[in-house]
């Protein structure tokens, strides 16, 4: 029973652990989830026109997109941010500055609809649209400010507190304001392009290519999977740490556990003894004892899943999620994590028992009385 | 005595621990017959057990040999003795040891040399004739002393052992319990031996022969009758 306690713990803390790290990583593709819907390119100081007023994407290169296959529109935009709650603190998020026609095209892509109650920016005015999850996060309704000239840390900020006039329904972050508006209050913001595919699934194919083949001096392209990498190589040292944290904890674990599944084999050795007087070879023996810790182990492990699904759920709304942290209690990588728990156990066990059976001898246990 | 099964020459057992030595067994020659229910009978530190362990291949004694037919034990590894003992001998102990987290059924299953449907019809059968019938899917725990030694008597017959080795079956049971213990092992002479080690001369009313011992040594086969007069105190206290 002490094991299946300690292997509980152990396999809630392990999950955990790992569930809660790779929030970090759940942020991250949350927060720039909607490249999956559009790529967006955005210009680079070096290709700023001596001249003109506005940075815009240069014009061979925007030639050069809508010759590339598959591309369907190229939409004109520039943004403010606006602060989000992450786990690593404010965070800016953009809000693009479309038409009402392309942000129309752009809900539909993603398949987000407006929420009711709500309803779009007027053109011109310091109005925006925001997704539900966004909503959650800064937990805001509509009419409140969800941008200030006077937020820290962004980027671009807004030109005038913008009101919340409409939520949209859908999964995917993003958040919109009229062309109109962010034309005339932010003349000088440099000009992006978000760059659709014809077919909605050619977006990744098409935005890895346009991350290949632009010119990275005077274009930045923002596709979906060359976030994942860059993600992924960042926090490739944090998941080291992770790893070796797991690792001494699972050791520490099985340790323990070998100790504990010898007392439990000292409290029982008089079966053991027995069974070895009637003549039940010493793997028969050892068979009996590892099976018997292995389902224990087993039903150890099933409750610790439970134990840490259960936990990490509740806590998800009213803990993790106010403060941006978004985890995902059913990732199925933080269970596999603590896979080697009851493997490491169950062969501690057997290693053990194997040792104190080998050298059993089943008189003097029978004898003691 | 008619043909014997089990036979030692001058066996010997000398423990020696270090600080003291001591001569459990000193040149026991015996002859066990076949199909009969016989007991060692003496007092205690007389080396009962000691002879019970050495005849059952639980150990090696120091000195001289057992042969079960044309069986040396000498000549065989510990090994051997394991499928020996799992293939021709059964066992029961003053403690009714059984498996805490089975069943007496499995418990009993134990003891069956494969698992298979006539060894779990075998097991049912044994339950019946013991008077357990009821405690088949009951844990240990759930059952009484006399109960679970009784159990450990169909484990003991589940592989239809040529001798069962019975050491102070009744010892750790009440006076009726003893009995009815003792008469269940006593009706296997019918297919095997029994061998039952014991300091009470009461259990041995039925049996064929009883060897006794003193110190370490054997004083040769007696009729039942002749070792009633030397009662135990269990006697006293039962009538
Ligand atoms: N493991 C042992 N180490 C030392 N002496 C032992 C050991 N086991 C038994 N003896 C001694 O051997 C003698 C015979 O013991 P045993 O066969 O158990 O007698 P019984 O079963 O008749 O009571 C006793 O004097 C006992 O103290
Ligand atoms: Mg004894």
């Amino acid at each position: 029973m002490p094991l299946a306690f300690v292997i509980v713990l152990s396999v809630f803390l392990i999950a955990s652990v790992v569930t809660i790290v790779n929030s970090i990583d759940l942020t991250v593709l949350t927060i720039y989830n909607y490249t999956k819907v559009f790529t967006p390119v955005l210009p680079r100081l070096a290709a700023a026109v001596p001249g003109e007023e506005v940075i815009r994407v240069p014009a061979n290169i925007q030639a050069q997109i809508r010759k590339t296959s598959g591309v369907d529109r190229t939409i004109e935009t520039s943004g403010f941010f606006f602060n989000i709650n992450t786990v690593f603190g404010p965070f800016p998020f953009v809000c693009f500055g479309v038409t009402d026609e392309n942000r129309d095209y752009l809900l539909k892509r993603a398949g987000d609809s407006l929420l009711p109650g709500g309803r779009m920016p007027d053109p011109g005015k310091p109005e925006a649209v925001i997704s539900e999850g966004l909503a959650r996060n800064k937990k805001v309704k509509i009419g409140d400010v969800i941008a200030s000239p006077l937020d820290t840390g962004t980027l671009v900020a807004a030109p005038a507190p913008i009101k919340l006039v409409g939520i949209l329904r859908g999964s995917t972050w993003m958040a919109f304001t009229s062309k109109k508006y962010t034309d005339a209050s932010l003349p000088l913001v440099p000009h992006s392009l978000l760059v659709t595919t014809a077919d909605p699934a050619a977006q990744g194919r098409v935005g890895d290519q346009l991350y290949d083949t632009l010119d990275k001096f005077q274009v930045q392209v923002l596709s979906f999977n060359n976030l994942v990498k860059t993600l992924r190589t960042s926090l490739a040292s944090m998941y080291l740490i992770m790893h070796l944290v797991n690792g001494t904890v699972i050791f520490v674990v099985a340790l323990m556990a070998g100790m504990l599944s010898n007392i439990y084999f000292t409290q029982r050795i008089s079966e053991f003894a027995v069974l070895a007087a009637i003549g039940l070879r010493r793997s028969t023996l050892v068979w009996h004892a590892v099976s018997e810790t292995a389902i224990l182990t087993t039903l150890g492990w099933l409750l610790g899943v439970f134990v840490n699904y259960s936990v990490l759920t509740l806590m998800k709304g009213s803990v993790f999620e106010p403060r941006g942290m978004l985890i995902n209690p059913s990732d199925p990588l933080s269970y596999l994590n603590t896979l080697p728990i009851p493997v490491c156990i169950t062969l501690f066990a057997v290693a053990t028992i194997s040792y104190r059976l080998a050298n059993l001898d089943p008189v003097t246990i029978i004898e003691r009385r | 005595m008619t043909e014997s099964l089990l036979s030692t020459t001058n066996i010997s057992l000398v423990y020696d621990d270090g600080a003291r030595v001591t001569h459990a067994l000193r040149d026991v020659t015996i002859e066990i017959p076949n199909k009969r229910f016989v007991g060692i009978m003496g007092p205690s530190g007389s080396g009962k057990s000691s002879l019970l362990y050495i005849l059952s291949g639980l150990k090696r004694p120091t000195g001289g040999d057992v042969r079960l037919g044309d069986y040396g034990y000498k000549a065989h590894s510990d090994l051997d003795l394991i499928d020996l003992r799992r293939q021709r001998f059964g066992f029961v102990f003053q403690q009714p040891y059984l498996l805490v987290w089975q069943t007496a059924m499995e418990n009993v299953l134990m003891g069956a040399p494969i698992l298979d449907a006539a060894a779990r019809k075998k097991a049912v059968g044994y339950f019946e004739q013991l008077g357990i019938g009821a405690m088949a899917e009951k844990l240990p725990s759930q059952l009484s002393g006399g109960e679970k030694q009784r159990v450990c008597v169909a484990r003991a017959m589940m592989n239809d052992p040529d001798i069962i080795f019975a050491d102070e079956p009744t010892a750790s049971l009440d006076h009726a319990n003893g009995h009815l213990v003792v008469d269940l092992l006593s009706a296997y002479r019918k297919h095997g031996t029994v061998v039952v080690v014991t300091h009470d001369p009461e259990m041995l009313q039925g049996a064929d022969s009883v060897l006794l011992m003193r110190d370490g040594q054997s004083l040769g086969w007696r009729d039942p009758v002749d070792v009633l007069g030397t009662a135990g105190p269990s006697k006293t206290v039962a009538l």
